[in-house]
């Protein structure tokens, strides 16, 4: 039970096919240490929907909820990257990555959108994440792009340690699914940290950060709006990703993302761990 | 003696309505179920070893039925999804997340019965739509009238049905875990209606 229902999902399936894209990017792309199609994008995406596949199935099209959305807005949003990546050799310009954050918030808030929030509630939630959205985009590559070797295993290390303390904080808010999912994003974070340095180029290039804000946001909407993530560890878990912006400048502020996260997690922890009644599923 | 035949026509018109009068089905009367006194029940199997059971607090509709016409019963019943009970509110939550009912997004579970077939004194066989977690599947189910009679002290007519049936949940879009939890799901659904005002 251990094995086809936490680990195979949730760590051998994301990691095994996350491998498989980063190696056969890499391996197409000839073009060496002058590749500016990483491979990371496509193997977040490959990883997020080998477990969405492996736990639930393939989504029907057309998707019938948001977490099946999420499944194809990522699925997009790691071609557009690897592609924009591969060809235009930079990362995708921000009115590609808005039109992507915004298609994400749309199908992803489709039943508020359509029977709760008035047009104007609505226009200003949209807003109002979307400035969020792009600035995690900002962040999260301002993150990936830096390729100085000094600092690289911390930023790498504190990058991992997010995924998973927001992995760690969905499943204790209601919804383990969204919880194995953001663990799924984390494996194949780390199969691209690893194997971009075995492969020996660079880790991240162009157009890797879109996906990962896109599904990271993502997950977070699911576990804000249709699970029981409250407003305070969602902002906290946002928080965490926007101050991977700051990490650059090294020192101990590459250790300050950990900091938000790890209030979230205790308060999440703290909530289950004290609910009226046991339950661990 | 002149026989006139309108007066003809008039006398036999006269029994020909009595007849139509007397013997006409009478239109079905509409119940509107009462959701104190209705219940929704399901069993799960729990990793195989055992069976879990849960509830809905919160059904509502109205059940067409005249005892003269049995085929004419009709059943429309909605379940609010947030108001699963499983005695524990964490996992009450964990039901209601996008793992299972996804209530936030599918805040219905709704059954519109298209057709009715009475199989014996007071069992029916019914056939109709669930739309459950976003998606409609039509299914048939039996179901049994269980009394029917006017409340002691209101002296509203009252009737009641029950139905067993089992719904496979991965049809529904709801895969999650389904192995370690059962994909089907037993229900007993016990209604109460009393007729409309």
């Amino acid at each position: 039970m251990l094995f086809e229902n936490i680990l195979w999902p949730g760590v051998l399936a994301p990691g095994l096919f996350a491998a498989v894209a980063l190696a056969g990017v890499r391996l197409c792309d000839r073009r060496g240490r002058e590749s500016t199609a990483g491979g990371g994008s496509l193997a977040i995406g490959a990883g997020f929907v080998a477990a969405s596949a492996v736990m639930t199935g393939w989504p029907r099209w057309p998707p019938g909820d948001s977490t099946q959305r999420l499944f194809y807005v990522t699925a997009a949003a790691a071609l557009v990257g690897l592609a924009w990546g591969w060809f235009k050799g930079r990362g995708t310009p921000w009115l590609v990555r808005g039109v992507v954050l915004g298609s994400l918030l749309v199908l992803m808030l489709k039943t508020p959108l359509e029977h709760k929030w008035s047009p104007g509630e609505a226009a200003a939630r949209l807003a109002a994440l979307m400035v969020v959205g792009l600035a995690v985009g900002w962040a999260l590559e301002a993150s990936l792009a830096n390729a100085e070797r000094r600092g690289r295993l911390v930023r790498a290390a504190v990058r991992l340690t997010l995924l998973t303390g927001m992995a760690v904080s969905l499943s204790f808010s209601g919804s383990a699914r969204l919880g194995q999912l953001m663990g799924a994003v984390a494996c194949a974070v780390f199969v691209v940290e690893v194997g971009g340095r075995l492969l020996g180029r660079r880790v991240w290039l162009p157009g890797d950060a879109m996906v990962l804000s896109t599904v990271a946001c993502g997950l977070l909407l699911g576990g804000f709006f249709y699970a029981t993530l409250d407003a305070w560890n969602a902002c906290l878990l946002a928080l965490s990703l926007l101050l991977l912006g700051l990490g650059v400048r090294g020192g101990w502020a590459q250790w300050l993302p950990l900091l938000p996260c790890a209030i979230a997690v205790t308060r999440v922890a703290l909530a289950f761990v004290n609910a009226p009644d046991p339950y661990d599923y | 003696m002149m026989f006139s035949f309108r007066r003809s026509i008039g006398f036999a018109a006269v029994p020909v309505l009595a007849f139509a009068l007397f013997t006409a089905p009478a239109a079905a009367a509409t119940y509107t179920i009462d959701g104190t006194h209705s219940s929704a029940i399901f069993k799960i199997q729990h990793f195989g070893v055992s069976n879990f059971y849960g509830a809905f607090s919160a059904l509502s509709g109205t059940i067409e039925y005249d005892a003269a016409n049995p085929e004419g019963l009709s059943i429309q019943v909605s379940i609010a999804a947030d108001s699963v009970t499983t005695r524990a509110e964490n996992r009450d939550n964990h039901v209601k997340s996008p793992d299972f009912l996804n209530a936030a997004e599918f805040p219905t579970i709704t059954f519109e019965s298209t057709g009715v077939s009475q199989t014996g004194d007071g069992q029916y066989e019914v056939t109709g739509n669930l739309t459950l977690h976003g998606v409609t599947r039509e299914m048939t189910v039996t179901a049994e009238r269980v009394g029917e009679g006017a409340h002691p002290r209101s002296g509203k007519e009252l009737v009641g049905f029950e139905s067993h049936f089992t719904v496979d949940r991965t049809e529904h879009d709801m895969g999650f875990m389904a192995g370690p939890l059962s994909a089907e799901i037993d229900f007993i659904l016990s209604l109460e209606a009393g007729a409309a005002d």
